[in-house]
């Protein structure tokens, strides 16, 4: 019986090569659109190891394959876990092959972000793991933590992270202040400039 | 069938336990920031930690869906958690017997007699410790440290602040004591799980609840019957010797100097 496709199967690199080529046409075919943003970290806090001059760069267009990705909302979840699923809020794991990332030059590593702009959401990898010259990307939803955005990035929605601090102190603190304000439960002399 | 009116005269609350944790807050406000830095290590930002007044539960609640949206370019973006940020949730109330102050004392307002001619009073107040936990929830252990070390300098172990508890009375004190610190300590965590760090902060605050605030009226007549015995007898000499000092006590002379009716004594005899 001939098989309807065959390699050269003698040849383990070649065989490897159409493997990933296949493997990168399918991620091409039914992958995301994504922007995969590496962060210059600078050098770390020697004591702690923390990365705490981290930048947000500008990011590269690439096409990912999402292998999973739960958005059900909060009231949905608890709904599918009685049925024995268990979505995880605000995971998702990509993959792609490292001939894929060499390309851009990408080797990706923890802490990466991943602009999804489809559902409008920011993941942050977490982990990487190298698997038959395939990357498997864990990522959760990003914990923003007012890093430096580096001044060449373009992109609108990145830019707008700036803004967040503003925003929730506008949102939480003014409205504290104004409620002091408005019970006048405070006299006006009881702190002066914070010392005790 | 709906209620329009105070339900009795008992009736009455103050909203002290607000006015506590709102002026807790309102001492932290402002207070806190963390550094940010760039690629050279460099501080390049200052940021005020958003404080929330929620429970550590509803706290995580909160973040985990927060959605940002950016009104000014109308940009949305799914972000977790918006890190540092700080939450004050009250834990528990107790009754602190040591404080406690006899039950029949009245206290009267400092405004003194205010529009209606009565002044304000409570009834002795039951003293309450109020158990506050501080969560700080931060990307880096850095942060962490920052923000624990901008709050426990003002507490030795205790802070007090004036607070208006009750209107129409002094403000009063209120005692904030810092009684433990807990940093993350936090150490098993998967391979693919990122770290947060969360800290807690226990307080301990000196409260008094208020019984319903009421209004009494000023004195400003006084009416004193004296039993008048026999004229020449041992009671009526003594009841003379009072008559005489009533006459000439302070109330009388304050009340006709505003312009009152004089107070009147009248005596009947028997």
């Amino acid at each position: 019986m001939t098989k309807p496709f065959s390699f050269n199967t003698d040849y383990e690199g070649e065989e490897f090569a159409t493997f990933l080529n296949i493997s990168d046409d399918a991620i091409a075919l039914h992958g995301e659109q994504l922007v995969y943003i590496q962060q210059t970290l600078a050098q770390s806090e020697p004591i702690f190891g923390e990365y705490l001059g981290k930048v947000i760069n500008e990011g590269a267009d690439v096409i990912l394959y999402v292998e999973e990705a739960h958005t059900f909302s909060d009231d949905m979840a608890g709904m599918y876990s009685k049925f024995g699923f268990s979505p995880n809020l605000g995971e998702a794991t990509f993959h792609g092959t490292i001939q894929y990332f060499d390309t851009f030059n990408i080797v990706p590593h923890a802490q990466d972000l991943i602009w999804w702009p489809k559902t409008k959401k920011i993941y942050e990898v977490t982990h990487v793991t190298e698997e038959k010259k395939q990357y498997k990307l864990t990522a959760e939803l990003y914990n923003y933590s007012h890093d430096k955005i580096a001044d060449d990035v373009t992109d609108t929605e990145i830019n707008s992270l700036t803004d967040i601090n503003d925003d929730e102190v506008i949102n939480y603190n003014d409205e504290i202040e104004q409620a002091v304000d408005d019970d006048e439960i405070i006299p006006d002399d009881d702190l002066g400039d914070g010392l005790f | 069938m709906a209620i329009t009116t105070a339900p009795s005269a008992f009736y009455g609350h103050q909203n002290i336990t607000r006015k506590v944790l709102l002026g807790f807050l309102d001492f932290l406000n402002g207070r806190i920031f963390v550094e940010r830095f760039d690629d050279t290590g460099a501080i390049y930002r200052y940021i005020k930690v958003p404080l929330h007044s929620s429970s550590r539960e509803r706290f995580f609640h909160i973040v985990k869906s927060s959605t940002v949206v950016n009104n000014s370019t109308s940009n949305e973006i799914e972000l977790n958690n918006i890190l540092p940020r700080i939450a004050v949730n009250i834990s528990g109330m107790t009754y602190d017997s040591t404080r406690k102050v006899p039950k029949h004392n009245k206290i009267k307002g400092s405004a003194g007699v205010v529009g209606d001619g009565s002044v304000r009073s409570v009834m002795a107040p039951v003293p309450y410790k109020l158990d506050l936990e501080l969560s700080i929830l931060t990307k880096t252990i850095d942060d962490n440290f920052q923000i624990i070390e901008q709050i426990v300098p003002y507490f030795a172990p205790s802070f007090s602040m004036d607070i208006q508890l009750l209107s129409d009375f002094d403000p009063l004190s209120v005692q904030y004591t810092l009684i433990s610190v807990t940093p993350d300590s936090t150490d098993e965590y998967a391979i693919t799980d990122e770290r947060l760090f969360l800290s807690t902060m226990s307080f301990t605050v000196n409260v008094m609840y208020y019984y319903n605030r009421a209004s009494v009226g000023t004195i400003k007549e006084m009416i004193a019957n004296f039993h008048i015995g026999k004229e020449g007898s041992e009671d009526y000499k003594k009841i003379k010797k009072y008559e005489l000092v009533a006459q000439n006590i302070s109330p009388i002379t304050s009340i006709e100097n505003r312009g009152d009716e004089p107070m009147t004594l009248s005596q009947t005899e028997y």
